[in-house]
């Protein structure tokens, strides 16, 4: 399968609409059954082409749990499948074909994942469960899942030796024949359907100041590294070892950060 | 990498091994997937293997294992039974064949169900492509009894898993019974 991967809210949507309109089938659908008309839709009117296997394709999730439908890699290998950061460093190699990376500046993950999670909570209230109790775990704080599930991205395509192409949404959506011809290309796909699919009004959340607390050189380091990727290089061999070496400099602060949130 | 479940499936292994066969690491005993081979923060899994690293390695490894194993990995099962009397244990015998069974009928991977009171390898050998001598040894029979209905069932199920034919949607619900009144 043509494997679409990222952060939520980082482009994994629009992905998915470009590669069908390129020619890719997709695993799941614009906006799951029971959505209605929700808020949620709010966060992305397009929809969001989620499937089970969001959360990867192993033995978890391919049975469908409580059903005997599997999905075999064979004859699959020309659709387009979406698979959130955790997912993808679980999914089993037999279903990866080629790797779409998208990445969002920080920030604007920030926002954007602070904004879902009150559409969400909007979403509960339209369908009568505001008595509900919120769940006890806090959401990790957006700003270190951006870094860690980007790390863990960047990982396991050196580990597992995939082919993937790091993409930046905002780059994309500035500048879409030059970002999204050479990946389409790349992946065998009808260029000019997908180009109409990439709209600027997508786009719900700049990228603009905000105050969020982070680890000091958290910022420089993520900044960096999505300029890096907006540029196309990614995968470039510097950028990675720059990574990495950052991702070692910030793991006690990440790991005391993230421990303090869970006492929380 | 070939995985070997059910009872008797070190004994094949070590065959296999002297037949010429690599044995994969321990760790796949629990299959091939995100915990064994490691693809998340790196830990005591050991090292990530790619599929040509360990094409043709054997294994024995759990029914739970195969059935999370990667298919990436997964070149051919094999099943080792016996008659349910040499069992030491029926529950975990009836679960582990069952399922194997069901996931190698989902998942579409060969399987060879190796029947240890069968004296002639011959058949098993060509499908493996190697010789492989009939060292495997069998655990004593034992007096367990079962109600009739109980053995009759796991005596069809023997028969239809010797004949190497589908089990029915009667049988399987039969044995579903079976299993459940198991101690």
């Amino acid at each position: 399968m043509i494997v679409v991967t990222g952060c939520k809210r980082s482009g994994t949507s629009m992905w998915m609409q470009i590669l069908e309109a390129a020619g890719f089938p997709p695993i799941g659908h614009a906006f799951p059954r029971d959505w209605g008309e929700t808020s949620l839709r709010e966060a992305n009117p397009a929809g969001f082409y989620e499937s089970l296997f969001r959360n990867g394709i192993h033995h978890g999730t391919n049975p469908i749990p409580g059903t005997p439908h599997y999905v075999p890699s064979a004859g699959t290998e020309r659709h387009a499948v979406k698979i959130f950061a955790p997912g993808f460093v679980r999914t089993h190699r037999a279903f990866v074909g080629r790797v779409v990376v998208t990445m969002r500046p920080w920030r604007a993950y920030v926002r954007s994942r602070e904004r879902l999670l009150a559409l969400d909570e909007a979403a509960r209230h339209e369908r009568g469960r505001a008595e509900r109790p919120k769940p006890a775990r806090r959401p990790i704080d957006p700003a270190l899942e951006w870094w860690m599930e980007n790390v863990m991205v960047l990982r396991d395509v050196l580990m597992r030796r995939f082919e993937a192409r790091w993409v930046a949404y905002e780059a994309l959506l500035a500048d879409p024949p030059r970002h999204l011809a050479p990946v389409l290309e790349w992946l065998g796909g009808e260029v000019a359907p997908a180009l109409a699919i990439v709209r600027r009004e997508l786009r719900t959340q700049p990228d603009e100041a905000i105050a969020h607390d982070v680890p000091p050189g958290f910022a420089e380091a993520a900044d960096t590294w999505h300029d890096a990727v907006a540029r196309g290089e990614g995968f470039r061999q510097a950028v990675v070892r720059e990574v990495l070496a950052r991702h070692d400099a910030l793991r006690p602060a990440l790991r005391a950060r993230l421990e303090r949130g869970a006492r929380a | 990498m070939i995985l070997i479940v059910g009872e008797g499936a070190d004994n094949l292994v070590a065959s296999l091994v002297a037949a010429g066969f690599a044995p994969a690491a321990e760790r796949f005993a629990e299959g091939v997937h995100y915990d064994t081979n490691r693809t998340l923060e790196p830990g005591p899994a050991g090292p990530y293997v790619f599929p040509d690293d360990v094409r043709g390695h054997v294994v024995a490894a759990r029914a739970e294992g195969l059935v999370r194993t990667d298919p990436a990995y997964l070149e051919r099962a094999i099943l080792v039974f016996d008659d349910w009397r040499r069992s030491v244990d029926l529950r975990a015998w009836l679960a582990e064949l069952a399922a194997t069974l069901e996931d190698a009928s989902l998942r579409r991977y060969p399987l060879w169900l190796l029947d240890r009171a069968d004296p002639d390898p011959s058949a098993f050998s060509r499908w493996l492509g190697v010789d492989v001598p009939c060292a495997w040894s069998r655990a004593p029979a034992t007096d367990a009894t079962l109600p009739g209905e109980a053995e009759r069932v796991l005596d069809e199920f023997l028969a239809t898993l010797r004949a190497r034919a589908p089990l029915e949607p009667d049988q399987m619900a039969a044995l579903d019974k079976v299993f459940a009144m198991l101690p």
